[in-house]
């Protein structure tokens, strides 16, 4: 959480940024025309438009959020690679050739094809733009938190970066820019991945005690259990010191911590757990303490870097490795999944602790963990769920795995690329190219989130830094290619949001709903428009919830577009009894049921109201297992009763 | 017609991978704890079974692109008439 500033990265990412801008306003003249604009003209060839297609869907939750999931809890976050990726095959195999055939600009465009009703239209436009707005919020965040360490710029500084940049990108050349943009970032982000992949497999596993910077992390004990069991006490601030092993300590019980000043009278948070029957291990535990004044103490001291000064030491580490050995030298991909396998690896968890002076601890313990439990579904907070005896957290992953399978092919920024290439066959190619590329950038995926959790560089308190840090601990040019990539990341898929919005307010409601009669250069100007308005909105969203998960927000969007988009685009193709009437309803009643769903869910009381989710109104968190099927039912209904009537 | 073939071969592969896709979504679901069966070179099925899914997502693309290219596209129109 404390980063040197590196000039090289700096330098790296203004580069990129100079680069990106360059482009744009190279390519601003071929976009004057709406078709210029919305759809790059229908010439992008189709394989560059398919590694776009990767580089508008890569976006900072798959890179840094998957990275930083699997590097903290292991598989889970793989899980999110698997539901991402399979979301491609609705795409290619159901909507890819209609949406090229039945569309223009937008989605409305496709859903309104057979009706040319306003209703449609404005209900179109709306859900664009909610998806979009959701989908905008996690990579605004995910900027700030990507320029704070390469930079030292505040997270506000790095939200308004991204939103300036991506706001001229779009409002100088529309579609065009933004696929090249796009084309650029996915090849580097799936070219660098791999190069990443590479370093880790032939770095291979280390055993040790502690990460890179040297530190290497206490334990004490065994001791008898009677230690720890005998005083209790009420703050993690009275410790005694640890000097003999025969002392009785104090615990803060809640947590099993037992906090203990050596001979300096440094306060050091230590962690037992059990082993054997009456004797108990104590491992080394790292706090950031904030206390009522605002000062922040790291294990113990002032957070900085001078003398008398605290850092949250780097970590993420094997801890045993099979046979005993202390380093396995290069490693095949098969050998490094069966060796972490078999090893055992310091994981991290955290835990708060309010104290009575109103101080907060955040306590972050050690928790050895075999490989075999890694590599295991069910181990991060968001999927342990399907380990319990709890029905509803388990229809909660089916329904999230649903959402992710249903809503790929509803994202408005993905549907709108159908528009840029000249055919159905270009489609189709385009979308097996994003396929390829994504598909393969997943698999890596599983490599750079273990590697970064055994890199010894893992910041235990940001997760999204993970790829990004291990690439630092394999050398300084990596992790400035990688930094930048990851920015241009965050760039690539907010300049697709963006465009889509614009288009969903200048071309499907205003020209659409409203009937405003626009010339093609007003069109374009309005959709310049709503790009900076958007931009802006987006800035101040990218703000308010920087405290988000990347994830848990992107999980909104992927349910929103299920519910809304995809009901009423997969009727409309194979159903002729389709009246506008129920695309409306079912639109409408997706996308509002969905957000409500996830309002009133147990997450979004817990992690945004500050509630106990038991206080929530439905029974699990993820609205897609209902609410996709009701905008389907909602279909058919309406359709049925409006029928005779039409 | 041709592109009412390449609509169906579409919607059965779609198919075939929905099976596989929520086969591995049910099993995680009610049995997690047989995620841990080692069916490959010392891999669980997790790892083996979610890689699967991602290589079977290439393939089916890829024999899709093929079969689509064999049977031909048809000129865009606009052949669906309007509806209510």
């Amino acid at each position: 959480m404390n980063y040197e500033f590196s000039l090289l990265a700096t330098s790296v990412f203004l580069v990129f940024v100079a680069a990106t801008l360059g482009l744009s306003f190279y390519l601003g003249r071929r976009a004057s025309t709406s078709q210029g604009f919305f759809a790059a003209h229908g010439r992008i060839p189709w394989f560059v438009n398919g590694i776009a297609f990767a580089g508008d869907y890569l976006s900072a939750a798959s890179f840094l959020g998957i990275c930083g999931m699997i590097a903290f809890y292991g598989y889970d976050g793989f899980l999110y690679s698997i539901g991402y990726l399979a979301g491609w095959i609705v795409a290619l195999f159901v909507i890819a050739a209609p949406m090229k055939r039945l569309g223009k600009f937008t989605f409305a465009d496709c859903l309104d094809s057979q009706f040319q009703s306003r209703g449609i239209k404005l209900a179109a436009g709306l859900s664009t733009l909610v998806v979009s707005v959701f989908y905008l919020i996690p990579q605004m965040v995910g900027a700030g938190a990507l320029v704070r360490p390469l930079l030292g710029l505040p997270h506000w500084a790095g939200v308004m970066a991204v939103g300036g940049v991506v706001i001229v990108i779009v409002a100088t050349a529309g579609m065009v820019s933004t696929t090249w943009v796009q084309f650029i970032k996915g090849s580097m982000l799936v070219v660098f991945s791999l190069i990443l992949t590479a370093a880790v497999l032939a770095r291979g596993l280390e055993a040790r005690r502690g990460g890179n910077d040297g530190y290497q992390f206490a334990s004490l004990g065994p001791v008898p259990r009677a230690n720890v069991e005998s005083q209790e006490s009420p703050t993690l601030e009275l410790a005694p010191t640890y000097t003999t092993d025969g002392e009785l300590w104090s615990v803060y019980r809640p947590h099993q911590l037992v906090p203990l000043r050596d001979s300096t009278g440094r306060l050091t948070v230590f962690h037992w757990t059990a082993v054997g029957n009456d004797q108990v291990l104590l491992l080394e535990a790292q706090t950031i303490v904030t206390q009522p004044d605002g000062a922040i103490l790291a294990n113990g001291l002032p957070l900085g870097r001078g003398a008398d000064q605290g850092a949250i030491h780097p970590a993420g580490f094997v801890a045993k490795l099979p046979g005993g050995n202390n380093r396995t030298g290069p490693l095949g991909p098969l050998a490094f999944l069966t060796t972490l396998e078999q090893s055992e690896i310091v994981r991290w968890v955290s835990v708060s602790v309010r104290h009575p002076d109103q101080s907060l601890a955040t306590v972050y313990i050690q928790r050895p963990t075999p490989g075999a439990e890694i590599l295991r579904p069910g181990q991060s907070p968001t999927f342990a769920g399907i380990r319990s005896d709890r029905w509803q957290a388990r229809v909660d992953f089916v329904s999230l795995m649903l959402a992710l399978f249903c809503g790929t092919a509803a994202l408005p920024h993905i549907l709108i690329r159908y528009y840029t290439v000249k055919d159905e066959a270009a489609a189709r190619k385009s979308t097996i190219v994003g396929i390829g590329s994504i598909g393969f950038f997943y698999v890596l995926t599983l490599f750079m989130g273990l590697g970064a959790m055994t890199s010894g560089a893992l910041d235990i308190t940001d997760s999204n830094m993970s790829a990004p840090l291990l690439a630092k601990s394999i050398n300084e040019w990596l992790f400035a290619m990688i930094s930048a990539i990851a920015f241009t990341t965050v760039l690539g898929t907010v300049s697709g949001l963006i465009l889509a919005s614009a288009g969903a307010v200048a071309h499907d409601l205003v020209a659409g709903a409203a009937q405003v009669p626009l010339s093609d250069t007003e069109q374009v100007r309005i959709a310049k428009l709503t790009a900076i308005v958007v931009g802006a909105v987006a800035i101040a969203l990218g703000i308010v919830f920087s405290q988000l998960n990347v994830n848990y927000l992107v999980g909104w969007a992927f349910s929103i577009a299920a519910s809304a988009n995809l009901p009423a685009l997969i009727m409309l193709l194979f159903w002729r009894g389709v009246t506008r009437h129920g695309v409306i309803a079912s639109v409408l009643v997706g996308m509002v049921s969905s957000l409500a769903w996830i309002l009133l869910s147990g997450d979004t009381f817990a992690k945004v109201y500050g509630l106990s989710s038991e206080q929530a109104w439905v029974p699990f968190s993820q609205p897609g297992i209902v609410t996709i099927p009701l905008a389907f039912v909602v279909l058919v209904v309406v359709s049925q009763l409006t029928r005779k009537r039409s | 017609m041709r592109r009412q073939a390449t609509s169906t071969i579409g919607l059965w592969f779609c198919a075939v991978y929905a099976t596989v896709y929520f086969g591995f979504v049910a099993w995680n679901a009610i049995a997690p704890e047989g995620m841990d069966w080692k069916p490959l070179a010392g891999l669980n099925v997790a790892v083996v079974y979610g890689i699967g899914l991602i290589l079977l997502a290439f393939i089916l693309a890829i024999v899709y692109g093929v079969a689509c290219a064999f049977v031909g596209d048809e000129p865009t129109d606009s052949s669906r008439g309007p509806r209510p």
